[in-house]
């Protein structure tokens, strides 16, 4: 052996005879998660003995103790001292709560325990433990949340009843206290207490008979679709349990054990309300109902006031959805309407009535249709939407004016012209049909507008041009002298030019013509006047001479020519001749 | 053989029109019983029959509003208006149909001389402003010939100015003519017929709600896409809506 390892010997002696000098204080719990319906322990225990030992506050928890406990031993001379402050610890809530710091005084120095985290939880299923009135306790006593429905739809009413059983063999005689409350987040609803009244009901739980108190009623309406959490109602519950032991009279002892109970997380499945078939006016009421728009009259004169009431009455969230809103014609003064609830609340659900009242003055005279409204819900038992109409009411105002117009008229003049004004009835029908083609030709833009229209602007160029021709030929007097005679002989002549195919015909014509003219001319009133009388007559009335000669040739060739043939181009030699000469003796003729 | 087709024609019309006064007669007689409906049959007959008058329109919103159809008698007294505008029983019993619709429509105000254009142009048709203007022209055409060839003083100076202010009219019962014509064009006026009806910002279903408007209301029918119309409110807001909705007058 070395020194070295002699050195290390005496260090390691040395040693455990100082830590055994050293004061120990410590916290121990027996379990660091439990659940709010279990209990723990906790130890603070020293080495040495100690003073003014001080607990702490158990912020969280109900503390029972302290039980102390000392153990002295004596192990190959060496004397081992413990000392142990206990308590027991239950829940109060849910949550991480911490342990503080406990302190003792060991020779003159204070020493501290280090504070320990603690888990509470949920209600956890207690394993059987023997025959201890805790255990029978949580036998005997079940607290039961009972969900009518859990698979609702959206809106639709479930209850929720909240149960304590309680077996024959425990007594339930002081009351309990509730820890923790549902709060319901996604939810509409209402309790129905019982007020401290509570009945007690035979049931069976599990097979077995029971006693039953129904704790509280509570009346959900789902406002989420999905899978919704009812967070549980927790209670603690001072239970008495008879213990096997007797009294000095043959009475059972009986051990009162305070109890935590909850009812147990519970879901359920809020199914969305169908799509298909969904009204557009549907707003959301889920139940039974019936719907009815009244009125309070139906006759009135304008100005004064009626009542309109739209009214739902049946079971289901009635106040949750809106009533339909009437619709009034814009003439009518209508006034935000007074909504009235008589609802009360049963475990079925909420049931009643919802009333909207309007207060309508109509303003003008005439008949008023109030269109029907329809109102539209969900009808979750036969899982269809259902639509109600109502009647249509027709509003009669007999009196009043017919249009605003009308009246500022009436007050511009004094107040007797109101009377005539408001009498303007509404007309009878006509009695005349006065029927007319409905398809009318248009005349604007057709040839006829455009001809009417231009035709007398495009005539007046026209009719100047006729006019100055006019003058210029009044003016003009030889010319106009000629243009007679020639206009005669052609008036005589003409029934001689019709014919001039025809020889026979036209020399007959051209005779005749000749001795008209002269009978025109001279005012010889006989038939049968010789050649020679015609010459003289004629010489007398300063006629050419050649002229006259001329024209006896051709009355002479006209006698010929109705006994010999000619050609045709005599026949237009002789017309010509007789135009010529008879304008040439007209311009000579006195 | 085209001589027959005429001669059948005319004989068809004219038992057309006895048998559409016979109707008429009818209607009246069935208004009178208070078989609204059945007058309306009757009178609609008529119409079917290519044949119409304000008094007919008339008649036929009477009924409506006694059967209380709010968008149908203003749709008739609106038409009865078109063609009788200065009739004041249409105007009094449209006063009363308008008053039991349900929308309340402010126009928008308008300048002095817009009411003026409007009270001159209502006075007549464009055919009748044609008449006008046809006449005037004759008018002008023979009072200028007169001036022109007229001659003494005075008498020339007076067709002068005659004749000119005769061709400023007919011009100007030209340009009424054809200002008229062109706002009858322009002017598509219908009447919602549907009880309520959500106007939408774009010709689409999914589209945004611009307003909602109610039977009997009046609107202007500015453009159509397929089954659906732009239509604008005399105050001046405009949305689409499906054209089963409305009844072009």
């Amino acid at each position: 052996m070395n020194p070295k390892q002699f050195v290390y010997i005496f260090i390691f002696i040395f040693g455990c005879g100082f830590t055994q000098a050293q004061v120990k204080f410590n916290a121990k719990v027996s379990k660091r998660q439990l659940g709010i319906n279990e209990r723990l322990r906790v130890d603070f225990d020293m080495n040495r003995d100690g003073d003014n030992f001080n607990p702490p506050s158990f912020e969280g928890f109900r503390a029972v103790g302290p039980n102390q406990a000392v153990s002295n031993s004596w192990i190959n001379g060496k004397r081992s001292y413990t000392k142990t402050f206990s308590y027991f610890l239950t829940p109060q809530s849910q949550g991480v709560h911490k342990i503080g710091q406990a302190t003792i005084e060991i020779e003159g120095q204070i020493f501290k325990t280090s504070p320990i985290e603690v888990r509470v939880i949920g209600a956890v299923r207690i394993p059987k433990d023997g025959n201890d009135a805790d255990y029978v306790a949580s036998e005997n006593v079940h607290l039961v949340a009972e969900i009518s429905d859990s698979n609702p739809y959206l809106n639709e009413a479930i209850t929720v009843v909240y149960k304590m059983y309680v077996s024959h063999d425990v007594s339930i005689t002081s009351n309990w206290r509730e820890l923790d409350i549902p709060k319901y987040a996604d939810f509409w609803s209402q309790n129905i207490d019982s007020k401290g009244n509570y009945k007690i009901y035979d049931g069976t739980y599990n097979g077995e008979d029971y006693r039953y108190v129904i704790l509280r009623t509570t009346v959900l309406y789902p406002q989420k679709t999905g899978k919704l959490n009812i967070e549980p109602l927790t209670l603690d519950i001072p239970i008495d349990v008879p213990g096997s032991r007797r009294d000095l009279f043959g009475r059972r002892l009986i051990t009162r054990v305070n109890k935590t109970i909850s009812a147990g997380n519970r879901s359920i499945n809020v199914r969305p309300l169908p799509i298909e078939g969904k009204p557009d006016n549907f707003t959301g009421a889920v139940g039974k109902f019936t719907f009815d728009v009244t009125s309070n009259k139906k006759k009135l004169d304008a100005n004064e006031s009626l009542e309109l009431l739209t009214k739902v009455t049946g079971n289901g969230n009635l106040k949750l959805f809106q009533l339909p809103t009437a619709k009034l014609p814009s003439s009518l003064e209508v006034y935000e309407p007074v909504r009235n609830e008589n609802i009360r609340t049963v475990r079925t659900g909420m049931t009643g009535s919802v009333t909207e009242t309007y207060t309508v003055v109509p303003q003008f005279k005439g008949n008023y249709p109030i269109r029907p409204l329809t109102f539209s819900y969900f009808d979750p038992k036969t899982e269809t939407y259902k639509t109600i109409s109502s009647k249509e009411i027709i509003i009669n105002v007999e009196n009043g004016p017919v249009t605003a117009q009308q009246i500022q008229l009436t007050e511009d003049v004094n107040g007797k012209q109101v009377d005539v004004i408001s009498k303007e009835q509404f007309r009878y029908i006509k009695l005349n049909s006065d029927l007319e083609p409905i398809v009318q030709v248009s005349f604007f833009k057709s040839t006829l507008f455009w001809s009417l229209l231009g035709g007398p602007i495009l005539l007046i160029p026209l009719f100047i041009i006729a006019g100055k021709k006019r003058e210029q030929r009044l003016s003009d007097v030889t010319g106009n002298r000629l243009r007679k005679a020639n206009k005669l002989a052609r008036k005589y002549l003409s029934e001689a030019k019709k014919n001039m195919g025809n020889q026979v015909v036209f020399y007959d014509a051209l005779e005749r013509a000749l001795h008209n003219y002269l009978k025109a001319k001279l005012i010889i009133e006989t038939s049968d006047f010789s050649k020679e009388k015609i010459a003289d007559l004629l010489s007398e009335r300063e006629v050419d001479r050649l002229k006259v000669d001329e024209f006896v040739g051709l009355l002479k060739s006209c006698e010929f020519a109705r006994y010999t043939p000619t050609s045709n181009v005599t026949i237009k030699k002789d017309y010509n001749k007789a135009v010529e000469v008879i304008s040439a003796m007209d311009k000579q003729i006195r | 053989m085209k001589r027959l087709l005429y001669i059948s024609v005319f004989l068809f019309s004219l038992s057309n029109i006895a048998q559409n006064v016979s109707l008429f007669e009818q209607g009246k007689e069935r208004y009178k019983q208070e078989k609204y409906q059945e007058a309306i049959n009757s009178w609609m007959k008529i119409v079917a029959g290519g044949e119409h008058s304000a008094n007919l329109y008339f008649n036929l919103g009477n009924a409506h509003y006694k059967l209380n159809n709010v968008g149908p008698s203003i749709y008739y007294y609106e038409k009865a208006a078109q063609l009788a505008p200065l009739d004041s029983d249409i105007k009094t019993n449209l006063a009363f149909a308008e008053n039991a619709r349900i929308d309340a429509i402010e126009p928008l105000p308008k300048t002095i001389f817009s009411k003026w254009h409007k009270v001159i142009s209502s006075l007549l048709s464009f055919n009748g402003w044609a008449w006008v203007a046809v006449s005037f022209s004759s008018l002008f055409a023979l009072l200028f010939l007169l001036y022109y060839f007229s001659n003494f003083e005075t008498r020339k100076r007076v067709l002068f100015v005659s004749s000119s202010v005769s061709f400023l009219l007919f011009l100007a019962s030209l340009a009424m003519a054809f200002q008229v014509k062109g706002e009858s064009l322009n002017d598509n006026p219908a009447i919602i017929f549907a009880e309520s009806i959500e106007v939408k910002s774009e010709p689409k279903m999914g589209s945004a709600v611009a307003f909602i408007l109610h039977e009997g209301t009046k609107v202007q029918i500015i453009e159509q896409d397929d089954n659906w119309v732009l239509v604008k409110l005399v105050n001046g807001k405009d949305g689409w809506l499906p054209i089963r909705d409305l009844k072009p007058l």
